[in-house]
């Protein structure tokens, strides 16, 4: 017998594997956990990001804010004396967002949770924490309903769809109308979405801000996000000519959606993407040259004047000390400075995650605009919605995403190119 | 009249794509009858490949067929050897959850590996369109079309003309009786195997150059491939090819006619209705001989 087979065969392979599989589990649950022998008080969050799937790109750029907010408060001694741990729950969909949420609620005696960048995970995490009496803090998942469903536990930092998609038609009316010589009322205006909980919301709330600045929308396209082939999509948009495409994307289909648009092309006036698949690099270097004067409707992203946010240079210095590369979205500064709000609130109530004592202590907190890293500032509004947190126009110029509207935080002036090289 | 030909045209060159992603999953499953919900990820790991190659050397990706489908092959006979062969006289419920296992393990995998990222592959003149009476498309799909032809027709050939191809169908008609007759089954099944994979190979391959690859962009090629092999007929290379531009041309049509959201509910209405009518598919043979072997 071969000797090597003798002391290492198929079995012991597979018990090894075996037991270096629970090694790893176990100590990367321990990695949550305090330090063996230490008497420091700890204050535990819950935190639940889609770390793998479909959503697991933008889910680890969010993640990356939580973490490195977290580290630089405990560098700083942490929230009123205490130690921060994180215990981070990958929950890469629905069945899994509320599985994990309930782990962390009754297994780990998490009071606390945050999350989750999409709206679906978002509305199945937060009814947990929500009905188990607990709270939930939202960081980066826009839709409406979120936070509408009048479940006083649950608050967002981010700002919803309803922001998001105002002021994508404040732009069209006030920059692209003059641009393409129209009057906004007379803008043949057309949406393009993927077809789940998110797409449908921003949709809902482009209608509602339309109707509201005297615009609408002549069309709705709803596509599946897990298409391989967008043919139909782009074809439906070449016959109907639109001047303006709002379009909602994940990361996937917008690549797909630009290309096969470029491929097939599509002439339009002009193209603003909303949320984060028009926001990362991947995008742009995807499409290259033809991602030139794409709009993008999103989260402030690390290109933005430094006057507006005076935090981020240092931010992003470690940022790139820390991961080693240029953020390639505004998701890890947008996660950063809603985490940053959440210890502050925490430092308020004395390091206590009581429900109610956070709930006092998060209406009672305000922090101005300037003090983020994002511009974004802290006021809870009605439904725990955030009246401070804004989003932006960005363009693709030059291989680069730069925001260009509102003007006191662009960093370059919107330039009339059709997109996708036509 | 020019809208509805490169709608057709749009729907037979994705069908392309489908029939392309579906006979290697047809020889795997005429012959070695195993259900692989892993196939997407072969087409996923060729893409990763191709994308590395095209990254790390500027391989240019038709030229780096020449390294993937090889490579893809042994893979495919690995795969055989180690983890499907153990299972060959399990339930078809053991291989299912194998292969299922298999298939969020590769996912899982790459997103280590790779990220969530989305890897793309730019070849200048694939992304160019050729433009015939007002209809268009780009070289790279056009060849994905062309190629998913040959193959089949190559394939044909091989399974009527050649030793192995008789091989491979006696062991598809009657695993035991072939056995007796002195065909090495286990080999042929590593040689099905990797030709499957190989297959997935050229797939991926010829899909990056417009699709870009990330950990999960398997998962809708296993699914559509399975739907193009059960239409088409299980195991039948001529029913995977039409299958696959039937299905193609369905999708294309209803999401450009009806509503590109109900893409998916048109084509698996269509499935469903052809399960019911004819359960060994479009060019199966009788009802009772559904899983016999190649043709």
């Amino acid at each position: 017998m071969n000797p090597l087979h003798a002391s290492f065969d198929r079995r012991s392979l597979f018990r090894f594997g075996g037991a270096a599989a629970v090694a790893v589990a176990a100590g990367s649950s321990l990695a949550a956990c305090s330090a063996p022998g230490t008497t420091e008080e700890v204050l535990r969050l819950g935190v639940m990001m889609p770390m793998s799937g479909t959503n697991a790109l933008l889910g680890q750029a969010s993640w990356e804010g939580v973490e490195m907010a977290v580290a630089d408060r405990n560098e700083r001694g942490g929230v009123a004396g205490k130690r921060v741990e994180v215990v981070l729950a990958d929950v890469p969909d629905v069945n899994a967002a509320t599985s994990e949420a309930r782990r962390l609620v009754f297994n780990n005696n998490i009071k606390l949770g945050l999350g989750t960048y999409s709206s679906s995970l978002s509305t199945a995490a937060s009814e947990v924490f929500a009905r188990t009496g607990n709270s939930f803090v939202e960081l980066g998942a826009v839709a409406a309903g979120i936070t509408d469903r009048g479940y006083p536990r649950v608050y967002r930092i981010n700002p919803a769809s309803t922001k998001q998609t105002e002021q994508a038609l404040k732009f069209t009316a006030e920059v692209l109308a003059p641009q393409l010589g129209k009057k906004p009322a007379d803008l043949k205006l057309m949406m393009v979405h993927e077809d789940s909980n998110y797409g449908q919301s921003v949709t809902a709330s482009a209608d509602t801000n339309a109707d509201a600045l005297g615009m609408s929308f002549a069309d709705h396209e709803a596509y599946s996000a897990k298409q391989t082939d967008l043919s139909s999509t782009v074809a439906r948009i070449k016959q109907a000519v639109p001047d303006v495409i709002l379009a909602v994307s994940y990361a996937s289909d917008a690549v797909l959606l630009g290309r096969q648009m470029r491929d097939a092309g599509v002439k339009v006036g002009a193209f603003i993407g909303i949320g984060g698949g028009y926001t990362l690099q991947e995008f742009g270097d995807a499409l290259g040259s033809a991602a030139e004067g794409v709009y993008d409707c999103d989260f402030p992203q690390p290109r933005l004047s430094p006057d507006a946010a005076p935090e981020l240079a240092g931010f992003l210095e470690r940022y790139e000390k820390k991961y080693n590369k240029f953020p390639s979205s505004g998701y890890p500064q947008g996660n950063y400075a809603g985490t940053s709000y959440v210890l502050d609130i925490l430092e308020l109530t004395g390091g206590s995650d009581d429900p109610d004592v956070f709930h006092e202590a998060a209406l009672k907190y305000e922090a101005p605009n300037s003090q983020s890293v994002n511009t974004w500032g802290y006021k809870m509004g009605p439904n725990n919605q955030n009246e401070r947190s804004e989003d932006y126009i960005m363009q693709w110029q030059d291989n680069e995403l730069v925001t260009v509207f509102p003007t006191e935080v662009a960093v370059s002036e919107p330039k009339h190119t059709s997109p996708f090289g036509q | 009249m020019t809208f509805l030909i490169q709608a057709l045209v749009a729907g037979l060159l994705l069908g392309g794509v489908y029939a392309l992603v579906a006979v290697g999953l047809n020889i795997i499953f005429g012959v070695v009858k195993i259900t692989n919900f892993a196939h997407g990820e072969l087409v996923m790991i060729a893409m990763y490949f191709t994308w590395f190659l095209y990254t790390s050397w500027s391989v240019n990706p038709y030229v780096s067929l020449l390294i993937v489908t090889p490579i893809m092959f042994i893979s495919g006979v690995l795969l055989q050897k180690f983890i499907l062969e153990p299972m060959q006289d399990s339930s078809a419920n053991m291989k299912i959850f194998v292969t299922l296992g298999l298939s969020v393990f590769l996912q899982n995998f790459a997103l280590f590996l790779f990220g969530g990222q989305f890897r793309t592959v730019t070849v200048g003149w694939a992304e160019q369109s050729i433009t015939v009476g007002g209809v268009s498309a780009t070289y790279g799909r056009v060849i994905a079309f062309v190629v998913a032809i040959l193959l089949v027709v190559a394939l044909f050939w091989m399974m009527k003309r050649t030793m192995l191809g008789k091989a491979l169908g006696a062991i598809a008609e009657d695993r035991d009786t072939a056995r007796m007759l002195g065909i090495p089954v286990k080999r042929y099944y590593m040689v099905a195997m990797g030709l499957g994979a190989a297959l997935t190979g050229i797939a991926g391959v010829l899909i990056i150059p417009f699709q870009a690859a990330y950990p999960l962009v398997g998962a809708h090629y296993t699914l559509m491939a399975f739907v193009v092999v059960v239409l088409g007929g299980l195991g039948n290379m001529t029913g995977a090819l039409i299958g696959g531009l039937f299905l193609g041309v369905i999708e294309t049509l209803t999401g450009t006619y009806i509503d590109p959201a109900l893409q998916q509910v048109a084509v698996f209405a269509v499935f469903i209705v052809v399960l019911i009518v004819r359960p060994q598919g479009i060019f199966g043979g009788s009802a009772r001989n559904a899983e016999v072997g190649l043709k």
